[in-house]
């Protein structure tokens, strides 16, 4: 387990994560400012229309801060046998944006399932968590979300976004920034 | 619920005039009625301060903090109990002082509904000079942090603070509603049926869209009168994303309590600006306080990470001034 890192064991980095079809790849793209090294593959078995593909490896995009240094985003495999990845993509990391699907039934276990899932590899890594597609959701609540997180004593960004709006996700990593402060 | 106006001791002429200058209110977004005083309460008195049955209907007014307005024949009067108004003033001149006495924010009026707030007597008659939408969901415990389906004109939205949402049956609907919320009028009710109603075809977050609507007009907002208010939960703010100063405001108050004062000094933003955010919180049911049965803050986390100047660097290309 990693912890007590500081800025000689950082580098501009911020981690996508979440389940499949949660809008991880898009949200990158949005951020990015060169379109995504990818490793998209056809998705045999659709988890929701109009997905129909999906990361089998790793996406990675970057974006230059003001001062030149360029900011990595990395996107992990949502796939759970792509689990032994996540130590590595995350080591150095600033913070993690988990992306969850406020359609899927199980959101607040599954929004604890990578709480867990991310502190068994770095229980201090910053988080923000990014619902997509609640707008055509609408038995999605907020509620179920909010006492997972109190049950864990965590008081983490949980924002409802467009992963295809630059400003929606730019103000999540805002959230995450300033979480940290 | 429509604004009581009574009338007390006018003569015909004069409340001809009123009628048609409360009738003149709906071009304001304000839905209020107009009938002669009857000894109850109601949300605001026009009198005539020369007439005897006038006074004594002031002087009860007076007791219960109603918002007066008093015509005079004398020429400027100095007494601050009542809007001062001449009997020959017109149409439009009486329309005019009425939603200028209804948008209005004296000091005590943040008492009494401080008091309000934490002794569940809700939005009663004189309560606030303020009847923005935005105030009445934190004041009146019959629709605070409850589904309400909230009216402007033809346009219905129905706010679900335990579900985060804000219905509606269009997109146009909500960004027209944001303008409104932080204004006054409008009609507000709960909500009791489960699900949405027909036709509703698109859903925001409610957090977001009342950040929106209260910085849109904040001056139509009085000052958040609690203190000791903090947040367990973030407020769900991802779809105003222009809104960073409420990122600000909701950080410091998962700190834990503290007051628009303490934060506008710790974050440099503007007490109006705060005071909104205050209201949007507090009016989506995110903000806690001791009086509306507020879970304990959170402790606070042991210490982060030091980031230094990446985070800064980070935070500037982010648009984070703040934290660069």
């Amino acid at each position: 387990m990693m912890d007590g890192h500081h800025d000689a064991f950082l580098t501009a980095k911020l981690v996508f994560a979440g389940p499949v079809g949660a809008g991880k790849s898009t949200a990158i793209a949005s951020l990015a400012e060169s379109p995504p090294v990818s490793t998209e593959m056809p998705l045999l078995d659709p988890v929701s229309p109009g997905k129909t593909t999906t990361t089998v490896a790793l996406d990675f995009a970057t974006a230059i801060l003001d001062d030149g240094t360029p900011l990595f985003l990395y996107g992990l495999p949502g796939q759970d046998h792509f689990e032994f990845m996540r130590g590595i993509v995350l080591e150095g990391a600033v913070g993690a944006l988990v992306m969850l699907d406020a359609r899927e039934q199980t959101i607040a276990a599954t929004c604890i399932g990578w709480i867990d899932a991310i502190g068994a590899i770095d229980r201090e890594l910053p988080l923000a968590f990014g619902v997509t597609h609640s707008d055509v959701a609408p038995g999605f609540s907020l509620h179920e979300v909010r006492m997972a997180m109190r049950e864990r004593g965590l008081a983490v960004p949980v924002f409802s976004v467009d992963a295809r709006d630059r400003e929606h996700m730019a103000h999540l990593v805002r959230a995450l920034l300033i979480s940290l402060e | 619920m429509p604004v009581d106006i009574r009338y007390a001791g006018l003569d015909p002429d004069v409340e001809r005039r009123v009628c048609f200058a409360i009738n003149g209110l709906a071009a304001h977004h304000i839905r209020a009625s107009a009938n002669p005083w009857d000894g109850t309460r109601c949300d605001m008195l026009i009198t005539d301060a020369e007439d005897t049955y006038g006074r004594i209907a002031a002087d009860i007014a007076r007791r219960r903090d109603t918002p007066i307005l008093a015509f005079t024949g004398k020429a400027g009067s100095s007494d601050t109990w009542a809007q001062w108004l001449r009997r020959d003033a017109t149409v439009s001149v009486l329309t005019k002082a009425l939603v200028g006495a209804l948008s209005a924010d004296p000091p005590t009026a943040q008492r009494q509904a401080a008091s309000a707030i934490r002794d569940g007597s809700g939005f009663g008659p004189s309560v606030f000079g303020s009847r923005a939408a935005l105030v009445r969901l934190v004041l009146d415990p019959g629709i605070r942090r409850k589904r309400v389906l909230i009216g402007f004109s033809k346009r219905k939205l129905l706010a679900d603070p335990q579900a985060g949402r804000l219905f509606a049956a269009s997109g146009e609907d909500i960004a027209g509603a944001r303008a409104l919320l932080s204004g006054i009028g409008g009609d507000i009710e709960p909500y009791a049926p489960a699900g949405v109603p027909a036709g509703t075809k698109v859903a925001v977050s409610l957090d977001a869209a009342y950040v929106q609507a209260a910085l849109h007009r904040n001056a139509a907002l009085p000052d958040f009168p609690l203190r000791d208010v903090w947040l367990c939960d973030w407020p769900d703010l991802g779809q105003a994303p222009r809104h960073v100063d409420a990122l600000l405001v909701a950080r410091t108050l998962l700190r834990g309590k503290t007051s628009m004062d303490a934060i506008a000094a710790a974050t440099g933003i503007g007490a109006n600006a705060v005071s909104a955010c205050l209201w949007a919180f507090a009016a989506s049911g995110v903000l806690q306080h001791a009086s509306l049965g507020g879970v304990q803050p959170l402790p606070r986390g042991s210490a982060k990470r030091r980031f230094g100047q990446l985070v800064a660097k980070m935070a500037r290309h982010f648009g984070l001034g703040a934290l660069a």
